[in-house]
């Protein structure tokens, strides 16, 4: 039964994940290398809340999503600045300092070593999120919670401007919008949206280290927003459960660990590039990548 | 103690070098985001170990093929995924996620193949020249002469060959250089080649000194990548410039602090001069509008 | 007479101070004035900077020294959707609607910035939301049907994205998105231009809504002469950096200097 709620709840997770790098890359055509930093930012101040204060969950997961949404900043002022492959490859560089820091600011992170004995979130002070089905569905709720916002971003004036951004964003601003604060916006709700998952992870598996934030895992969130779908909350579901599942299925038929995890990565891989040239709206998806 | 880690900085620098100029040649011509250099330069050094340690053949075999073997791995990416996509008219996204792609498939099937360990290049201890306090390996004497040899040949090649002066022709101006009647098509056969070929000479000048594992590719090919952003993108001498700049400056970073900060220097860099002056050392400014 | 614009001693250069030469300006104190309500057209040579003028004044081009005033307030330095906001509308060259946004999006973005476009609004404020996208999309009929008729194409299929439209028809709902926007001063850039002649009275009857409808100002680039003619009730010439012509477009257009360096003749 475990091994069930492992799988919802890392669906819940990457289900979060795709729907965050989904606001920037499927909406606005922002293509962000940068979301398991965020990811990972939000994993590594969660831990540093639960080990330190007392909150309960909501506030807590609030504190760390906001505090994430302002080292967005960073990519946002690039998205800005730059254009076309010089905002990806700077985006991919705040993705490797970021990972160097954890990785390499040992008083503070821990280093290699990572953040052991997490303690669990609780709810309302006083129920202990300890169970794995009570994750389970902290994960589900969290995940139906972003999927409605995001659903409703989507819809909205402001959705309707992001999309527009990527059509033509000279258009957009001598419409009278100030596209800078659209694109801070779009990229701390991101930010915002990925820490929460990182809070969920943190709590749920009580240990993180940087190796859960380099470069692989913003390549991996992407490839789930891709194989999925862009533009809308049905592709990123889709998505999440195709990369949450199917290692599970590698395994099942009998293939050694790490074989299957090598298998695991050339699938994705090929689906990346058969997407891109064949099923540009993935599995499920309303737009595709410009 | 500072000449040396100068010394050590410039011949790691002439190796970025070469990568960069693998990488410039494609990105200079096609505008290709080539992440997939990458792994060609993994499997570059794997064929070389293969056939030199496991098959016992001379070293010079073994880089011959290596060079071989990328060049057309390199064009076989070309054909397979980045020519198809050209021709859909796929955006410069689509092709850089792409070629995501194609890396992850064949770091993992590198993987498979040999392993995820470290793998070097026998122990034989190489001879050690020195002067004062300073020491040269014979394996660094040897990249420095070959990576200057290489680079080189590579300008006069680019600068007095017919072939040379037309990819600097698509350089400037791709549309103008089909208008003219020269095939895109074709130059593209070239230069995939030539980029493979030249990531893989980097690649084993490297491997042969300081080993390999399935994950070297990506930290070198940024490098690569960014030696040429802060040289100046859309020029070669840039890869030159850029390349033994930066490494130099990992030098001095391993010097006065720590191997470990060496990577987030080199993206502060990176950012710093994205933002303050885009267009690099020797760049000139693009219209924006 | 009252001017709306008022451009003084412009100069622009793209070639970096070290090496500046008195050829190499595009503008050279460059001064002009638009009058208010007027239908007013820029002519000059292909590259003369017309679109270049365009782009200083909507703050899309920087590094121009001199001053750009509108209704009598400085906007020389300011930025692109603050111009905007103030009231200066513009249609680029070329198409340039939205192209995955449907028809009726695309009008409706022309509305200038407003408090819906908060993420969430429509969450916090259901019915707000509703009922300002509603006005939104009324007003959109209106000005789709004043233009086009009651049985336009364009309301029609207002839900299809609007990079189905023929250039032509994404020309003219650019310029009905313009009057979404309620501003004071119109730029339009070669409205006619490789627009097929079945859609040319089109075009010249929404310029007309704009200038004598709702009163507002016009400045137009055009190529198309025989247009400038029919339109304008003011004309200036632009020639190396200067407006070296202005008055009523026959008499500018039949001036030797014109005739000489425009029409070849
Ligand atoms: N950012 C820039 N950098 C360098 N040159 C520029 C820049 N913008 C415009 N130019 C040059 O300035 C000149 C004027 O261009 P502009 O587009 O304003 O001409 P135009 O009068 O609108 O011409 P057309 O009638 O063909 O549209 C052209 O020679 C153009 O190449
Ligand atoms: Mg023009």
């Amino acid at each position: 039964m475990d091994f069930l709620y492992h799988i919802i709840i890392m669906i819940g997770i990457y289900t979060i994940l795709a729907l965050a790098a989904n606001i920037p890359v499927g909406l606005a055509n922002l293509l962000s290398l940068a979301q398991a930093a965020f990811y990972g930012i939000g994993a590594y101040l969660s831990a540093f809340v639960l080990l330190n204060f007392n909150i309960p969950l909501l506030p807590g997961l609030f504190v760390v999503a906001i505090t994430t949404g302002f080292f967005s900043l960073l990519i946002s002022l690039a998205s800005i600045r730059l254009k076309g492959d010089y905002f990806i490859l700077a985006a991919l560089g705040f993705q490797l300092i970021v990972f160097s820091v954890l990785y390499n600011w040992t008083d503070v992170t821990k280093g290699p070593y990572g953040i052991s004995g997490i303690p669990p979130p609780r709810l309302f002070a006083f129920i202990e999120l300890t169970a794995n089905f009570q994750f389970a569905i902290l994960s589900v709720s969290l995940a139906a919670l972003t999927s409605f916002l995001f659903y409703y971003l989507v819809k909205s004036p402001f959705g309707r401007v992001l999309k527009s951004i990527r059509s033509d964003e000279l258009s957009v601003s001598i419409s009278g919008r100030n596209v800078y604060q659209f694109k801070i916006i779009a990229f701390f709700l991101s930010a915002g949206f990925s820490a929460s998952a990182g809070f969920l992870f943190a709590g749920y598996v009580k240990y993180i280290d940087p190796t859960s934030f380099t470069l692989d895992e913003s390549i991996f969130i992407l490839s789930a927003l891709f194989i999925g779908g862009l533009g809308n909350v049905k592709g990123c579901i889709v998505g999440a459960a195709v990369i949450v599942i199917l290692p599970e299925l590698l395994r099942f038929a009998g293939l050694p660990d790490n074989i299957a995890a090598n298998l695991r990565q050339i699938i994705y891989g090929l689906a990346l590039i058969l997407v891109m040239l064949y099923f540009p709206k993935g599995l499920a998806g309303d737009t595709m990548l410009k | 103690m500072f000449l040396q880690f100068i010394i050590n900085g410039l011949i790691t620098g002439m190796l970025y070098t070469l990568a960069s100029l693998g990488y410039a040649l494609v990105y200079n011509t096609t505008r290709i985001f080539h992440l997939a250099l990458a792994v060609l330069y993994v499997v570059a050094a794997y064929i070389f170990w293969h056939v030199t340690v496991v098959c016992g053949f001379p070293m010079f075999a073994g880089i011959f093929a290596s060079v071989c073997f990328t060049a057309l791995l390199s064009l076989a990416i070309d054909r397979l995924v980045y020519f198809p996509l050209f021709k859909l008219k796929a955006s410069l996204s689509v092709v850089l996620v792409s070629s995501i792609g194609v890396f992850t498939v064949l770091t993992n099937l590198v993987a498979l193949t040999w392993g995820n360990e470290f793998k070097a290049f026998g122990s034989d201890i190489s001879r050690i020249y020195s002067s004062g306090n300073l020491i040269v390996t014979g394996k660094q004497l040897f990249q420095f002469i070959a990576s200057l040899v290489l680079i080189i040949t590579f300008f006069l090649f680019l600068n007095r060959s017919k072939t040379g002066l037309r990819i600097k022709a698509v350089r400037d101006d791709s549309e103008l250089y089909q208008v003219l009647g020269f095939s895109l098509t074709k130059m593209r056969v070239t230069v995939f080649l030539l980029s493979g070929a030249m990531i893989s000479l980097a690649s084993c000048l490297t491997a042969w000194d300081i080993g390999m594992d399935p994950y070297v590719g990506m930290p070198i090919l940024l490098n690569a990548i960014v030696a040429l952003i802060i040289g100046g993108a859309g020029r070669f001498e840039s890869c030159v410039i850029g390349g033994i700049t930066l490494g130099i400056l990992q030098a001095l970073v391993v010097w006065q602090w720590s191997a470990q900060w060496q990577e987030a220097i080199t993206f502060v860099v990176l950012i710093i001069f994205l933002f303050l002056r885009p267009q690099g050392f020797i760049g000139e400014k693009s219209r924006v509008v | 007479m009252e001017t709306i614009l008022n451009i003084s001693n412009l100069n622009l250069s793209f070639i970096s101070d070290r090496q500046k030469e008195e050829s190499l300006f595009l503008f050279r104190d460059l001064s002009l004035e638009i009058e208010r309500e007027k239908i007013t057209a820029l002519v000059g040579g292909n590259g003369a900077g017309k679109t270049t003028l365009f782009n200083v004044i909507s703050g899309l081009q920087r590094g121009a020294s001199g001053k750009v005033n509108f209704q009598g307030s400085e906007i020389t330095r300011l930025s692109p959707y603050k111009i905007a906001r103030l009231g200066i509308g513009r249609l680029f060259q070329g198409a340039r609607v939205f192209e995955e946004l449907s028809i009726l999006d695309n009008m409706v973005i022309g509305a200038i910035h407003h408090a819906n476009e908060i993420p969430f609004y429509n969450l916090l404020f259901y019915r707000k939301s509703m009922a300002f996208e509603k006005g939104l999309e009324e007003k959109a009929e209106a000005i789709l049907s004043e233009l086009f008729g009651s049985n336009n194409i364009f309301w029609e299929d207002r839900i299809k994205p609007a990079g189905n439209l023929s250039f032509g028809h994404q020309r003219l709902l650019a310029m009905a998105r313009l009057l979404m926007g309620n501003y004071s001063l119109y730029l339009l850039d070669e409205p006619t231009a490789g627009v097929h002649v079945q859609f040319i009275e089109q075009i010249a009857s929404a310029i007309r809504h704009m200038n004598s409808h709702s009163h507002k100002t016009v400045l137009l680039i055009e190529h198309n002469m025989h247009f400038v003619r029919q339109m304008a009730e003011y004309c200036l010439y632009m020639e190396n950096g200067k407006i070296i012509a202005k008055g009523h477009p026959n008499d500018v257009l039949a001036s030797d200097q014109v005739q000489q360096s425009y029409m070849g003749i």
